[in-house]
């Protein structure tokens, strides 16, 4: 492929594409929301094509270090594609729907993501517990504002001192609401910022360079 | 009807196009604005350091999200993990880069494989250490968590869209006593768990604005620029308004509704 095509290809597919799935949205006219409609399906598409070249991939790495017998590597790669064998195999076979199929998914996924999920309870006391610790005045005013909004929520401020949740509700409605819309303000204006740079070609680097 | 109430937005898409355009045009013809320092951008620079003087890898996760239109997360990670791999190929320090979307797998890996060319070291960059560890969140965690530990890393860098299971990641770095650092461009609750892990950390904007820091590209300044530009525009708007509607003339209101 010429340098040309090379370098301005991906440019110009980007920019007409962009370009199309952003009038989609503020534009009701079939003749654009249809085009934005199939490029959705293109992408699924491709998606499709990238799924089976990852499985070639997958057995050509893997086989390799199966062959090769790697130290470390070649025991977990036969874990790994004697799951995707299996996995393909009964699901080809006896249907996604079935039992033997989503048997397999739920006690080896499911119940690891379980596992993580409990094991993330422990993960996020230990950190509240460090960030928390009122060092500073930052730190005090997030400690604070902290246990207001946990006492509004569970509600212990409503048995004890009732006038302390009006106080927290009237936090949350108006500086922590008018904070959170600024900032989602903001954060809209700099997606849009990011957007027109990769679509304009002002930054280059998701196409792996910078200038 | 065409614009069914986005008539405004339209045009202020269009707006915001020809100005950060304009504005981009501007700043490449030699006009130059001051941007200021950015604590997390130095201490990725010190992270790499550390991770040299150690003898242990960085770790760069650019996230879990896929490449698309719902993503702008993938927009700031990108210059920051070819900065990071500029930097690292530099140093002669390993980076482990771990990805958790098979679409964007082929991007990144030759993101780090171009940065190791452009910095003059094309035999730093190693295959094996750009790795698609799944596309599950829990099992991409885990394979992180995994690495973290088992590589001893000096560095740990969560840049891009992370879900639930970044609390983990962050924490398995802490044990490893890594100096993290991340950044979101989404207001999420995952926003929290990244200020509660990350020694520094970037959000929404100063994702933008760091991304052209970094790459000091001076079209790339200029966007910035026109971040802040629209951002009075904005103010503007809500204050003239608010300030109408309260005394009783709705045309602003009806403008923008249109």
């Amino acid at each position: 492929m010429s340098i040309v095509l090379r370098r301005y290809m991906p440019l110009v597919i980007t920019a007409i594409l962009g370009f199309f799935m952003i009038l989609s949205y503020p534009i009701d006219n079939p003749a654009i929301t249809g085009i934005s409609a199939d490029l959705g399906k293109w992408v699924m598409i491709l998606a499709s094509f990238g799924l089976g070249i990852g499985a070639i991939n997958m057995f050509l790495v893997h086989g390799h270090a199966i062959a090769r017998m790697e130290k470390g590597r070649w025991i977990p790669s036969i874990a790994l594609l004697g799951s995707l064998i299996l996995t393909t195999v009964l699901g080809l076979t006896t249907g996604i729907e079935s039992d033997q199929y989503t048997s397999l998914y739920d006690l080896l996924v499911g119940a690891g993501r379980l596992t993580f999920t409990s094991l993330r309870g422990f993960f996020m006391f230990s950190a509240f517990y460090r960030a928390f610790r009122a060092r500073t005045w930052e730190g005090g005013i997030m400690l604070g504002g902290t246990l207001l909004v946990m006492m509004y929520q569970v509600p212990i401020a409503e048995l004890f001192y009732p006038p302390l949740n009006v106080f927290t509700k009237w936090l949350l409605d108006v500086p922590f609401a008018g904070g959170n819309r600024a900032i989602t303000i903001v954060g809209g204006i700099a997606m849009i910022i990011m957007a027109i740079r990769m679509i304009s070609g002002i930054d280059k680097t998701w196409m792996g360079r910078g200038e | 009807m065409f614009f069914e109430e986005r008539g405004a937005l339209f045009f202020f898409m269009i707006f915001v196009f020809v100005v950060a355009y304009g504005i981009s045009e501007w700043a490449k013809r030699g006009k130059t604005w001051e941007l200021r320092k950015l604590a997390p951008i130095d201490a990725i620079l010190e992270g790499i350091g550390r991770a040299v003087e150690l003898g242990r890898p960085v770790h760069f996760s650019a996230g879990v999200d896929r490449a698309g239109p719902g993503d702008p997360d993938r927009g700031h990670a990108y210059p920051m993990l070819r900065y990071v791999a500029m930097n690292c190929a530099e140093r002669d320090c390993r980076l482990i880069t771990t990805v958790g979307k098979g679409d964007v797998y082929a991007v990144i890996d030759q993101i780090v494989k171009e940065a190791a060319i452009d910095a003059g070291k094309p035999e730093w960059y190693r295959p094996d250490d750009v790795r698609f560890l799944g596309e599950d969140q829990f099992v991409y965690a885990a394979g992180v968590m995994g690495i973290i530990s088992r590589e001893h890393v000096a560095t740990n860098l969560m840049f891009g869209y992370h879900r639930g299971a970044l609390i983990n990641m962050l924490e398995a770095g802490r044990m490893a006593g890594a100096l993290q650092i991340g950044g979101m461009a989404r207001m999420t609750g995952e926003l929290g768990f990244m200020a509660l892990g990350c020694d520094y950390f970037l959000v929404l904007e100063e994702l933008v604005a760091a991304s052209a820091y970094i790459s000091g590209e001076s079209g790339q300044i200029g966007t910035v620029a026109t971040q802040d530009y629209l951002k009075f525009l904005l103010i503007a708007i809500i204050l003239i308004g608010s300030l109408l509607y309260t005394v009783g003339i709705d045309t602003l209101y009806k403008i923008l509704a249109w």
